[in-house]
């Protein structure tokens, strides 16, 4: 028996081996089952607002600075110590002159887009600066006697004596103010000489600003500064989010300026242009009067547009005409547009 | 006595026979093979015991409406203000949504994807595709109420089947593109005019939002097993065949040397 059961057993196991094997369920039930699942979303924020004001950038008349002037008409309120010719018949009526100042460009932005921004401000490139080349010109400001020089038809007075510019003269500085909020803006140059007057200068800075001849040099070399300087304004406020800040100056002239800021940031941003030609520029040369650097250089200006605007000074047409051969201009202007540009 | 030592000859190799063949049956039984895709899926539906169930990371509302994640609260350079998913000239996303067939048999699917949109000049593009199926215009009882055959994407609706232990992976992608149209100014396209007012309304107004949805039904027939004892499954009856093998096979072998060296020594 006990052998047996071992064989028993073994054949038993074969058995249900080959039948597990091929067993196949007989009979099927069919169903039927559903799933379904959905999402949402909806169109991300945009909502930016530009602005900008610049009609008032220069004007046919400026206050006087100093008290001391009091015009000679008592009637006169404000008292004005720049004012156009009311003869003038000419194209452009607005004025700068030394000791004339104006903020009156600003560039706005507003919004808090849920994507990434670039804002950029594009200066087309047929702007004009005030410039007077370098190279030697007739000192207006002094009336000399006759020097051996002189022919002997020459008057026994008049401006014999010259004045040399080493490289070109932009009287006109332009600063970049940045205000978020409404709040105190703060300007690049200041900052820039805040943060390292050594660069500041080596960039071509001067405390009054930059000429806008000068700023298209300085952006050539010194974009990556300037950015900087720019960012740090930026983001010093608070929150800006802002990065990438690009200067260019194109081969043909336009001058480009581009921030980018990050999505959700709140932005309340005014970028102001303000510009002044300063009085007395450069070192004192002389006292008793106070005579600087450059007054010889408005002063020659000044008599450039008495000729080329009103026929005046003639007698010295050759040499006013040859300075504006060589790039000497007496008009300043500039055409802005801000965009605003989801970045990919 | 000599037949039982002949017949004992036998017994061992044949219950190692036995064993072995037990051990094959077995595995027959619980082979499973997947084809798996490299990429791991945005969300999982597992076909088991005749019912569809999505992933334990996917929300299911009461409505049994799971909630999918075909839209993101971010992007590159874009980011929802508020939690809310948002979508941008520039984003786009594909998901990927897989069907793991865990039962036993094959079984047949019929699969749908579709887009509705707010606004009639949201330019929000989607696609589906689903790899081995066949386009299908039965999809009877898939479309939810609200949703129309325009609304779908891709081919419209597509079947296929998937087989025991088998996967089936749907590919639904959207995007927005940046810049469409012609350059009207230098940087400057025809489509920004429209996405620039959808921004803004979004801003000062009532943002438009776009749905995308995904369906599908399963078929197939389940093998009643006989006799119905209840049992589930076959498995368990291949591994107590193993095991029962292996203990009279273990068994044989111990008697068997025993056998052997009492004849040894009888025969010293």
């Amino acid at each position: 028996m006990k052998k047996n059961w071992t064989t028993r057993v073994a054949v038993a196991l074969l058995a249900l081996t080959m039948i597990t094997s091929c067993f196949v369920g007989s009979t099927f039930a069919k169903y039927v089952t559903r799933a379904e699942g959905e999402d949402n979303a909806r169109v991300a924020k945009w909502g930016i607002l530009l602005g900008m004001e610049g009609d008032d950038m220069f004007a046919p008349e400026y206050e006087a600075d100093d008290e001391s002037f009091t015009g000679s008409d008592d009637n006169d309120d404000p008292i004005l110590s720049v004012r156009v010719d009311p003869d003038y018949d000419g194209d452009i009526t607005d004025l700068v002159a030394p000791g004339t100042t104006n903020d009156g460009f600003k560039a706005t932005i507003v919004g808090k887009p849920e994507v990434a921004v670039r804002y950029t401000l594009h200066i087309d490139p047929d702007w004009s600066d005030v410039v007077l080349p370098a190279g030697e010109y007739t000192d207006f400001t002094k009336l000399v006697k006759k020097g051996n020089e002189q022919s002997a038809d020459d008057p026994e007075y008049g401006y014999y004596d010259t004045f040399t510019l080493d490289e070109d003269y932009a009287p006109v500085k332009w600063d970049i103010k940045v205000s978020k909020n409404g709040g105190t803006p703060i300007g690049l140059v200041e900052y820039a000489f805040a943060f390292n007057e050594q660069l500041a200068l080596a960039m071509g800075m001067t405390r009054d600003g930059v000429s806008a001849t000068n700023a298209a040099n300085i952006v050539k070399t010194y974009s990556t500064q300037l950015a900087n300087l720019l960012l740090s304004m930026l983001n010093d406020q608070g929150e800006a989010g802002a990065s990438n800040a690009v200067f260019t100056v194109a081969d043909d002239g336009t001058i480009d300026l581009s921030i980018d800021f990050d999505p959700n940031r709140s932005l309340d941003f005014e970028f102001s242009l303000a510009w002044k030609w300063p009085f007395e520029q450069g070192e004192k040369i002389e006292e008793n009067p106070d005579i600087y650097e450059f007054d010889a250089a408005d002063t020659w200006l000044g008599n450039f547009v008495a000729y080329k605007e009103f026929g005046e000074c003639e007698d010295y047409a050759e040499e006013f005409d040859a300075a504006e051969q060589n790039g000497a201009a007496y008009t300043i202007g500039f055409k802005f547009t801000a965009t605003a540009t989801q970045i990919d | 006595m000599a037949n039982s030592k002949k017949r004992r000859n036998w017994l061992l190799p044949t219950t190692l026979i036995l064993f072995i063949l037990s051990v094959i049956t077995l595995s027959l039984m619980a082979v499973v093979t997947y084809a798996w895709r490299s990429e791991d899926p945005t969300h999982l539906l597992t076909f088991e015991n005749e019912k569809l169930t999505w992933d334990e990371n996917t929300e299911v509302g009461e409505n049994g409406v799971a909630h999918l994640s075909f839209f993101n609260t971010y992007y590159q350079n874009v980011n929802s203000e508020n939690g809310d998913n948002v979508f941008a000239p520039g984003t786009e996303q594909d998901t990927l949504i897989r069907l793991k067939n865990n039962s036993d048999d094959e079984i047949t699917y019929t699969a749908i994807a579709w887009t509705i949109k707010e606004c009639d000049i949201l330019e929000l593009t989607g696609d589906f595709r689903a790899e081995g199926a066949t386009p299908t215009n039965n999809y009877e009882g898939l479309l939810p109420p609200n949703v129309t055959p325009d609304d779908l994407l891709g081919v419209g609706a597509v079947t296929g089947t998937v087989s025991a232990k088998g996967i089936q992976d749907f590919d639904i992608g959207w995007e927005w593109i940046f810049e469409r149209g012609d350059e009207v100014e230098p940087g400057i396209y025809e489509s920004d005019f429209p996405d620039t007012y959808l921004g803004n309304k979004a801003a000062w107004d009532t943002a438009d939002d776009s749905t995308i949805g995904f369906a599908i039904i399963v078929e197939g027939e389940t093998p009643v097993p006989t006799p119905p004892t209840g049992q589930g499954s076959m498995i368990y009856w291949g591994i107590g065949l193993v095991a029962v093998a292996g203990i009279i096979f273990v068994a044989e072998l111990i008697f068997y040397r025993r056998q052997k060296k009492k004849e040894e020594q009888e025969e010293a």
